[in-house]
């Protein structure tokens, strides 16, 4: 048996099937779940032919109109026409993807969730430590640079403190320019090319998790970033901004802090209250979790996402 | 600025020999001719053939009256100057598009309508022959073949829009604006529904790829030098050979492998056609180039095929990467023809593929603690990795095919013992690429390079009244065999081989 990431026997290939009617009766299948919108879109054809319910999540790629092909929008103004069921990832898309048009009783927000397994609660480090962590994807709306001039700002006051940015991508050469700019030195570590299992070792080095979301000049926004959900389970403290869904995992001085997004100087204050503070972070943890045990995690997520599909599909 | 005129485009051995002393940049080439700009506004086409600049001019002074096609300016025997468009092709304008917009739709089916209307036998264009003007107003380019070919349903355009995962919504979408155009587009699929017991496919003669009837290509999958390669059904396909002979001797050699694991099950068997299991997953090659280091269980897999091959009495010992598949029982792994015919002791286009990829050295490595003994065998001498050495290693031998019902059994079958067939067509000379591959990975870089360098080759050796080629097939062929000198000598034409005897 091969069994390769995304090559085993439960990965199924649209482009390979030959008559859609013959494989939903082989494969027993009665209802399709697409992940983003643009597969939406794309199953909608495989959706006619086979009179299937379509539900589909809508994330933060989904729920801007810059860098989008031709007649996007029309498009997932069909989308929201024929499909059945969308699952937006917080109430901040709900209400864009209303705003655009989709009925309101089609919209179930799906708040995804994390293996609370995978991130066992250790509580803060209060070993007096000072190390400042950021995982995403080297992309605008991430803000890793707002946080590197923050950084910057607060970086003579704490000699000690670090700052580690986990993850790759398009960005990365200007990430690198921008740390020699600073002149970050050795206190500035980028890390990409991180295997996922790894994710969870890196962030227990952490002192506090910081995710400077921000709306990207194409219009790019965030759901709920994962990582900051997975930081709150750790139990490291996490400073992150007002964008998108955020507020709807985070609220301010209780299970973390905000800040606005793009705000250089508003994330180094907030750095340095962190920072100072360290007699709070027990409290925000502890919320933190207990709010992530509640609303993010991933096994409750599921069973709600099939009391969904029950409910579409008339059972119970 | 010099006149056009004086640019000089020939037919060279593969491509067009173009000779320009122009400053006129060259924007375009195809087989017929090589397009030049000349102004903003202007471009000339210069054709090789001036047949077939007739034949284009003719299907433009038909068009004239039609919005989308360009503008005609001027003409001679062998050019024609017409309107340039500075502007992307529709398959660059739908990038990333998942379901193709209504508004594109309807003006495809405008221009369908309006060469339906011109009477233009081909009422059909590739994506990459439509221009998307600012206005999102469409232009058709290259209209050589309006009179010419016979494509009543836009057959290049469904393949491209497949390609681009945009067919099924097209489809949609013509369903609900044209009824009458959809209905009749289903119609000539059903009449031309693939019967595989009525072989559509022709060998193509010396150094092409087979023939492929282009009204069935909906359900290609792929097509090279031995046959082509339908689905048929949701799990099953059929590789039609332009060649009984091939036909037999893949089909002896799969039959009586059915119980290696990465064999294809064989569920039917005609002089000109096996029907196989269809294989869901990529081919290793387009897996491969994904990965940024070599799984280890790819080389274990690998290493599995190429030993059980060995033990299976496999006089070929290879297994390059785009004929193995990734399957989720395993890998697979296609095209067997000359597994009995070539005496290859160590996995050579393999090794070249993987040097390709990047992986060599970390696949040797991975052999190394997996089976140090063949590690040191493939090892004993150096790893050849240009074409020439390569072809110096493999040697023809006598087919001796395993018998039909026990293995290794049945030296001298009729017409095959001693007899070496075909002489090199390898099937990585495939014109069109691997056989049973996925059609869109077909024409990439590298690989299309190598093609093409190797077409040149076959091409030049036309002309040569098929000296090395046509002798192997001959009774000669022994002696020739027997004779290493000649054999090296001739190891570089193996691959231009010729199919006529």
């Amino acid at each position: 048996m091969v069994n390769l990431p995304l090559l085993n026997e439960k990965v199924h290939y649209l482009s390979e099937i030959f008559s859609p009617q013959e494989y939903v009766e082989k494969n027993n299948i009665s209802l399709i779940h697409a992940h983003h919108a643009q597969l939406g879109l794309l199953l909608l054809p495989f959706k006619e032919e086979t009179s299937l319910p379509l539900v589909t999540s809508i994330r933060g790629r989904d729920a801007t109109l810059a860098n989008q092909p031709v007649g996007y929008l029309d498009g997932m103004k069909m989308l929201f026409d024929q499909g059945e069921l969308f699952l937006p990832v917080c109430q901040y898309l709900a209400h864009r993807i209303n705003l655009w048009g989709c009925p309101p009783e089609k919209i179930r927000v799906l708040y995804g969730g994390v293996d609370l397994n995978l991130f066992p609660y250790r509580g803060p480090n209060l070993q007096g430590s000072q190390n400042i962590v950021s995982i995403g994807r080297l992309v605008e709306k991430k803000g890793h640079h707002v946080l590197m001039q923050a950084f910057k700002k607060i970086k003579s006051k704490f000699p000690k403190a670090t700052l580690t940015i986990i993850g790759g991508g398009e960005l990365e050469e200007y990430i690198k320019s921008l740390a020699t700019q600073l002149n970050l030195g050795t206190s500035f570590r980028l890390l990409n090319r991180v295997p996922k299992s790894q994710v969870p070792e890196l962030m227990a080095q952490a002192d506090i998790f910081c995710a400077p979301s921000l709306t990207a000049a194409n219009g790019d926004v965030e759901g709920i970033p994962n990582t900051i959900k997975e930081a709150m389970a750790t139990g490291i403290p996490v400073l992150a901004t007002t964008h998108a869904g955020i507020p709807e995992i985070i609220t301010n001085n209780k299970d973390g802090v905000l800040v606005r997004e793009n705000d250089v100087d508003h994330l180094a204050q907030a750095l340095e209250f962190m920072l100072l503070n360290r007699h709070l972070w027990r409290r925000y943890t502890l919320a933190a979790r207990k709010n992530v045990e509640q609303n993010f995690d991933q096994s409750k997520q599921l069973l709600l996402q099939a009391k969904y599909y029950d409910e579409l599909l008339g059972g119970s | 600025m010099a006149d056009f005129r004086l640019i000089k485009v020939t037919k060279g051995p593969k491509t067009l020999l173009i000779d320009n002393p122009t400053n006129f940049p060259l924007i375009g080439m195809g087989a017929q001719g090589a397009v030049f700009k000349l102004s903003e506004e202007r471009c000339v086409k210069i054709y090789s053939n001036t047949l077939q600049a007739q034949m284009e001019l003719e299907a433009l002074k038909a068009g004239q009256h039609l919005a989308f096609f360009p503008r005609l300016y001027d003409f001679g025997e062998n050019y024609i100057v017409m309107e340039y468009f500075n502007a992307p092709t529709l398959k660059e304008y739908l990038r990333n598009c998942t379901y193709i917009p209504e508004s594109i739709t309807r003006k495809l089916l405008y221009i369908l309508g309006e060469m339906r209307k011109a009477q233009f036998t081909m009422v059909d264009a590739p994506l990459r022959h439509i221009f998307v003007m600012e206005n999102e107003e469409l232009k058709v380019i290259d209209h050589v073949n309006a009179f010419k070919r016979v494509h009543p349903v836009p057959l290049k355009l469904l393949r491209d829009l497949n390609m681009m995962l945009l067919k099924e919504s097209f489809l949609s979408r013509v369903k609900k604006m044209e009824p009458a155009t959809y209905e009749m587009w289903q119609q000539y699929f059903n009449e031309n529904k693939l019967d595989y017991r009525n072989i559509p496919v022709t060998s193509g003669g010396d150094g092409e790829g087979v023939k492929v009837d282009s009204a069935i290509s909906q359900t290609l999958i792929g097509a090279g030098h031995q046959g082509a390669v339908y689905r048929v059904s949701e799990d099953k396909c059929v590789k039609i050979y332009g060649k009984p002979e091939h036909c037999e001797m893949e089909q002896r050699i799969l039959l009586a492998n059915q119980d290696l694991t990465f064999i294809p099950k064989v569920y039917e068997t005609g002089d000109n056609y096996v029907v196989m299991e269809y294989l869901v997953g990529p081919d290793l090659n387009t897996y491969l180039k994904k990965q940024t280091t070599l799984p280890p269980v790819v080389t274990k897999l690998l290493l599995e095929i190429l030993t059980s091959q060995k033990q299976a009495g496999f006089k070929q010992i290879d297994a390059p990467l785009r004929h193995v598949f990734v399957t989720n029982s395993g890998f697979k792994m296609v095209d067997h023809v000359y597994s009995f015919s070539r005496l290859q002791e160590r996995p050579l286009e393999l090794f070249q593929n993987l040097h390709e990829r990047g992986f060599l050295a970390e696949f040797l490595e991975q052999i190394k603690i997996l089976d140090p003994a063949t590690h040191a065998e493939w090892t004993r001498t150096p790893i050849p990795l240009t074409e020439e050495e390569v072809q110096m290693e493999i040697r023809d031998i006598p087919t001796v095919l395993p018998g039909k019902s026990s293995r290794r059994k049945g030296h001298g079958q009729k017409g095959y013992g001693g007899k070496k067939a075909k002489g090199h067509d390898k099937d990585r000379d495939h014109k069109k690429g691997k056989e049973h591959g996925k059609e869109n990975d077909r024409k990439k870089g590298k690989d299309k390079d190598r093609d093409r360098k190797k077409e040149q080759g076959r091409d030049h050796d036309k002309g040569k009244d098929r000296e090395h080629g046509g002798k192997r097939d001959s009774k000669d062929n022994k002696k020739h065999n027997s004779n290493k000198d000649q054999d090296k000598k001739k190891g570089n034409d193996r691959k231009k081989g010729s199919d006529k005897k």
